[in-house]
């Protein structure tokens, strides 16, 4: 019987959902290998914090903002990175050219096609169903911004959306 | 909210999901946990006192009152067990202990000389690793720097049944004038940290302790944990030369000016 004070029980009701972080990382990052790399990071992120994880709901939840912290603010410290690198092997390595697979539906690529910022703004809205306020608590922005941020990208996104729907290039 | 994009990615997101189960049907579970034990148990020993004195080092402003210096440095070891136990404190209360002593009790919590709060970083996130000036903040929770000779001493922390602790330290430094420039050197650098912070969309805020009935002047911070409704808090009071700084678990009832109260009516300082 694992013991570790509990964590271990939230992190395995966590593991057990990755597919679902997958993915909400891939609206994010596009690529199913790149997804599948903030989410193994996130995890780690998040259980390495020696504190008591009683609920796995909870900790799904925390996770799933260390991927949006992460996608927001690209950067990672060497013992994060050196972890991350050690459970590639548990997903597997992409295969040769899936590195440039690119998006894999249409509203990925519609996605694609905002900046990073735009694309947490529409994610945190219509995904995480979150406030303008809290959008800009999350993003780092100020709550007109985020709003401006929405407009152009529903813009993008409409037009995107619409000439895939029309076949034309 | 947009409902038909709303719908479009709650579609990715289930056909990711269904994609990855079925190539990941095995419970990886134990590997992820072979990789994350050795983080948490670092993380749980780290020396607070070198982060400190590392944090200090960055900050600018704490040199001008000496952060990096002494005053770190002869601060007694940092506790080596975070307030992480599920169980909470198995410290035995004392109805006759004065705060300071072993047994002190506040809000049906005993001080556990072994508790510590977690590192801010890990209870607010990413977000503050960024501004230097909120890594500071740890080093005023734990009343290191400003060398006058005197030194921090660390009581323990109140920790609840759920892990979230209330951290103590004390101080009285030299003159009472030195302890008030610590407070207000807090207070420059916390508003300079919540100006940063205000930069990402955080607001933290910051504010003199208003405590009826206390004599003495002190400077309370809270910053929001992301996505949640708890905070970090760290409160610093001097009353004269004495100095008390409590620190807050997120998950922690805030019990700052409890304790702050019972020190100040004749606790040890």
């Amino acid at each position: 019987m694992r013991r570790h004070g509990g964590w271990d029980d939230a992190l395995a009701g966590v593991v057990a959902r990755r597919g679902e972080l997958v993915g909400y990382a891939s609206l994010l990052v596009g690529e199913r290998w790149a997804a599948q790399d903030l989410v193994r990071e996130a995890i780690i992120r998040t259980f390495s914090r020696p504190r008591a994880w009683h609920d796995a709901e909870v900790a799904l939840v925390a996770v799933r903002g260390q991927i949006m912290a992460r996608f927001v603010r690209a950067r990672r410290g060497p013992m994060i990175a050196r972890a991350t690198s050690r459970l590639r092997g548990v997903d597997g390595e992409p295969p040769a050219g899936t590195a440039t697979e690119g998006p894999a539906s249409a509203i990925t690529g519609a996605l694609w096609m905002l900046d990073r910022r735009q694309r947490a703004c529409v994610v945190l809205r219509d995904v995480d169903r979150k406030s303008t306020a809290d959008i800009a608590r999350t993003v780092g922005m100020g709550a007109d911004a985020v709003a401006r941020a929405l407009d152009q990208a529903d813009t993008v996104l409409a037009a995107e959306l619409s000439r895939d729907l029309r076949g034309a290039p | 909210m947009n409902p038909d994009l709303g719908r479009l990615m709650d579609a990715v997101v289930a056909e990711e999901r269904a994609t990855f189960d079925f190539e990941h049907p095995a419970d990886d579970a134990v590997l992820y946990s072979r990789v994350i034990s050795p983080l948490r148990r670092a993380r749980r020993l780290a020396p607070v006192a070198v982060l400190g004195v590392l944090l200090a080092l960055a900050v600018p402003g704490l040199a001008l009152i000496g952060l990096a210096g002494t005053g770190a440095t002869t601060a007694p070891a940092a506790p080596s067990v975070a307030a992480s136990s599920s169980a909470g404190s198995s410290a035995v209360g004392d109805p006759e202990a004065v705060a300071g002593e072993a047994g002190w009790t506040v809000a049906g919590l005993v001080i556990d000389p072994r508790g510590a709060a977690t590192p801010l970083a890990d209870s607010v996130g990413p977000v503050v690793e960024e501004p230097v000036a909120c890594g500071a903040l740890e080093a005023f929770g734990r009343l290191v720097g400003r060398a006058d000779g005197t030194a921090p001493v660390h009581l323990g922390a109140f920790v609840s049944s759920g892990g979230g602790a209330n951290d103590v330290h004390v101080r009285s430094f030299a003159t009472a004038g030195i302890a008030a420039e610590y407070v207000g050197e807090l207070w420059r650098i916390a508003r300079r940290c919540a100006d940063e912070m205000g930069g990402w969309g955080v607001a933290m805020t910051v504010a003199r302790v208003d405590a009826a009935g206390l004599p003495g002047d002190g400077v309370a911070v809270a910053i929001p944990v992301p996505f949640t409704e708890d905070a970090w808090r760290l409160q610093v009071y001097v009353d004269g030369a004495s100095a008390i700084a409590v620190v807050s678990d997120p998950t922690a009832a805030d019990r700052a000016l409890s304790i702050t109260r019972d020190w100040a009516a004749g606790g040890l300082r």
